[in-house]
């Protein structure tokens, strides 16, 4: 009997004194939680990996608050009086994580790889601009020394684009547009980004990983810019409802950072004196909408579009989704991004809309077939499909039922769409650089979204603003685009979402960085 | 008896083979593909073939089966998709024994406790006492284990902060608190409810009432008489439990930040990772098989009934 209790008082003891161990280690160490990256090779991740990877790699420069490019591992970046030929002068002050030099030849490496067939890397469309970079990627030129990439210097690099693309600077700021280390690279495969391999150029370096539990990150000593104030970051791996785990964490003093808030919360916390305080929107160069298939014939009436985008509350939907921290959208093309206008907007009142869809030959919504509205599971979007039904029922009279799918089945049903016949699909776009070429050009006339919008006139003027050189000039074309976009209504717009963060009041100088909205721990201290 | 148990081992391999390709077939036929990732783009047609082609996903469907099968009885179960530096086999090695840890301590404390409250709940006199032990195990079986993992995470972590909201560091450490008691919850109620019946059941028997006019100790009586002849119906309710609560709670896992089986498990149905998938239901469907045949063998221990009855 007594040998029980001395094993479960030591028990007890064991269980308390590993939660005090750990509460004390927690000092001058930044602490979050982040979902488990599907990748830590930049240059393979295109999903929210990037935010992690951000801290350990770093791209040649970044896009300052004025819109121009703020040097980081490069010294300088020219463009050439043919408009094609970038010089970028690597800084060589920057310096691998062991010590050794990265040199031009780890760029041209990097890049190509990232173009190489075979290392399928989901970026690759963003170095399409580059002369033969998309044949190489295709697998139409089997010779990477054609790719317009080449390392002229031990710190000199040359990018020739295929054509005139201005877009390609704000690009250069990517975060996958990384250099890797060549030889531990090709030394060891996939496996080169466990912590004893991985070498890194930015401001950390990896120290552990364990899958699904755990990055522990510490500052990289041979880092070529300021050193980091917070010498430890420590993340900890949730999966599924990462935005409640964040909270509750944060609420805890766990963690110091949340990147996300669930929506159920955003009312507690605006309410809360000390919570509020800490509370740090940031309102995104992202929309989202409700799309057309402009392929169906249900659609082929523009008044019947018009109609439906005016019978639109967006305020009521940004109060039920977001407790009104997202912003109503009247354009799909936020306004931040140039080209975009909210004066482009169609105008008119709901007595308008029912105006609109009678001449179109539905009074009262008489007639008009019920249609579905398809979306993803995720993001508050069933509820926007709700609010969305409501208001055509009881604005227009007419009717429509809800297919909500799972957040992969949504895609792969998205892609089908490409080729099959759809009524309407909630859908959004988040920019991936600082340039309208990435609305105008990759949203609309790439048509990821499966939209099916075709229209001459918007065509030639965005192949025109793709091309021009002279940024005045450009404005003007896709400001004629934006016109035409919002007067052809292939898409609602709805609203503009915010990103929502909170940050601990002692941690001073974490900053929104560019349209993704990266976050760089070296730039933030602990008080 | 050997003969009984080498029959019921190879009557597993028919139920594994049939999981195997049920699990293939449902896993393939699930709209999706493990290469669309939640990025804002979607994934280039020519990048999502070249990915198809390098792990075979763009062969037909029965070459698939067939290749998967082969390798599944190789012991090999391929890369998996979500994580590509990484083996199905290497997945099962990390993840599972925390599933394992936090598994076995939840039922052993829903046995530890579970028995002498069942025990309790029959014997006591007071109905207050059997009155509130009724209450716990009704709450815990009706309680879904997210429920219960929720509001204990925001009581004692988020409120009070005695444990962490989240992650885990090991068994002996804070972190394990909620999720092994969200655990055993369920299997305690279980436990108790059907320790009580069978005491209640037996304790009027014949064989009782001998033992008690023989003037043996009441604790000889309630452990050694009654507790080993009311143990039977509780050893069955713990093997069913046993063998979904070992391998990893998904609920318990996920929101409490368990990198466990479960939560792998759920992870690998969203990213449409195939082969982890298929693994870890089959590990699923082995555990199962394993802890049914040891439950046959417990009665076997436990009841001289069934040893006479095989002996014939």
């Amino acid at each position: 009997m007594r040998l029980s209790h001395a094993l479960m008082a030591s028990a007890i003891a064991l269980w308390v004194g590993s939660t005090q161990s750990a509460v004390a280690d927690f000092q001058g160490v930044f602490r979050m939680i982040v979902g488990e990256p599907r990748y830590m090779d930049p240059n393979l991740a295109s999903d929210f990996s990037i935010y992690v990877n951000a801290q350990l790699f770093q791209p040649l420069a970044r896009i300052g608050g004025d819109g121009q490019l703020e040097m980081l591992q490069a010294k300088s970046i020219d463009l050439g009086a043919d408009g094609r030929t970038w010089t970028i002068t690597l800084n060589p002050d920057y310096k691998w994580s062991n010590g050794e030099p990265i040199t031009a030849a780890d760029w041209e490496y990097s890049w190509k790889r990232i173009l190489n067939p075979k290392v399928a890397s989901e970026v690759a469309v963003f170095l399409s601009d580059i002369e033969n970079a998309e044949a190489y990627n295709k697998g139409t030129i089997t010779d990477a020394s054609q790719v317009g990439i080449k390392a002229t210097g031990d710190y000199t690099l040359q990018v020739v684009t295929g054509k005139v693309a201005p877009q390609f600077r704000a690009k250069l700021a990517l975060p996958y547009l990384t250099p890797v280390p060549k030889a531990v690279v090709e030394q060891f495969g996939d496996g080169w980004v466990a912590p004893e391999h991985m070498l890194t150029n930015g401001p950390y370096k990896l120290v552990s990983r364990v899958n699904d539990q755990s990055i522990v990150m510490e500052a990289n000593p041979h880092y070529g810019g300021k050193k980091p104030a917070i010498s430890r970051i420590e993340m900890t791996i949730a999966s599924g409802d990462l935005c409640t785990a964040q909270l509750r964490a944060y609420e805890a003093d766990e963690i110091d950072f949340v990147t996300c808030l669930p929506s159920q919360d955003i009312a507690r916390i605006q309410k809360d004196p000390e919570l509020s305080k800490q509370l740090d929107p940031f309102p995104l160069a992202a929309s989202e909408w409700v799309q057309y298939d402009m392929t169906n014939p249900l659609w082929a009436d523009k008044r019947i579009r018009h109609a439906l985008g005016l019978a639109i509350d967006r305020n009521a939907i940004v109060t039920a989704v977001s407790n009104g921290t997202a912003r109503p959208a009247v354009t799909v093309v936020p306004e931040s991004i140039p080209g975009g206008s909210s004066g482009d907007a169609i105008q008119g009142s709901i007595e308008d809309a029912r105006k609109l869809l009678a001449d179109a030959g539905y009074p009262d919504g008489k007639g008009f077939p019920q249609f579905t509205i398809a979306t993803t599971a995720n993001r508050g979007r069933p509820l926007i499909a709700q609010l969305l039904q409501q208001m055509w029922s009881e604005n227009l009279g007419i009717q429509s039922t809800i297919n909500v799918l799972e957040e992969n089945a949504f895609r792969a049903w998205v892609q089908s769409r490409k080729t099959e016949k759809y009524d309407t699909a909630i859908q959004g776009w988040w920019s991936d650089y600082a340039d309208p070429a990435n609305w105008y050009g990759d949203l609309v006339l790439s048509d990821y979204r499966q939209n099916h919008f075709s229209n001459a006139e918007f065509a030639a003027l965005v192949e025109k603003g793709n091309t021009e050189p002279d940024p005045a000039k450009r404005l003007e074309f896709f400001r004629a685009a934006n016109k035409i976009l919002e007067e052809e209504q292939p898409m609602s717009a709805i609203q503009n979402p915010t990103d929502l963060w909170m940050v601990k009041p002692h941690v001073l100088g974490l900053k929104h960085e560019g349209v993704l909205n990266m976050y760089h721990i070296e730039e933030a201290s602990l008080q | 008896m050997l003969s009984y148990f080498c029959k019921r081992l190879l009557a597993g391999i028919p139920t594994l083979l049939i999981s195997f390709t049920l699990v293939f077939f449902i896993a393939h036929a699930t709209p999706g593909s493990p290469w669309d990732s939640s990025s804002n783009r979607p994934l280039e047609p020519a990048v999502k073939a070249r990915l198809d082609a390098k792990y075979h996903l763009d062969d037909p469907l029965y070459v698939q089966y067939v290749d998967y099968l082969a390798g599944a009885l190789r012991g090999d179960f391929g890369p998996s998709f979500r994580d590509r530096t990484k083996s199905v086999a290497d997945i099962v090695a990390q993840f599972l024994p925390v599933s394992l840890k936090l598994g076995g301590a939840a039922m052993l404390l829903a046995v530890l406790l579970g028995l002498p409250f069942g025990a309790l709940a029959a014997l006591s006199r007071h109905p207050a006492v059997d009155g509130a032990i009724r209450v716990i195990s009704t709450l815990g079986i009706s309680m879904p284990t997210y429920v219960v993992t929720s509001i204990l995470i925001v009581a004692f972590g988020v409120g009070l902060g005695w444990v962490p909201t989240f992650g885990w560091k090991g068994l002996f450490s804070a972190s394990s608190l909620v999720p092994v008691f969200s655990l055993a919850l369920a299997p305690l109620a279980a436990v108790i409810r059907c320790f009580r019946t069978s005491m209640l059941e037996v304790m009027n028997l014949d064989f009782i009432r001998t033992a008690r006019a023989k003037g043996l100790r009441p604790m000889t009586i309630i452990v050694h008489h009654m507790g080993r002849n009311a143990l039977i119906p509780a050893v069955t309710v713990v093997g069913a439990y046993t063998s979904y609560i070992l391998v990893g709670s998904f609920f318990v896992e996920s929101i409490a930040g368990i990198p466990g089986f479960g939560r792998y498990f759920v992870l690998a149905v969203a990213a449409r990772d195939y082969p982890v998938i298929i693994g870890t239901t089959l590990i699923y469907a082995l555990f199962v098989i394993v802890i049914n045949l040891i439950v046959d063998l417990s009665y076997y221990l436990l009841d001289p009934r069934v040893r006479t009855e095989h002996a014939r």
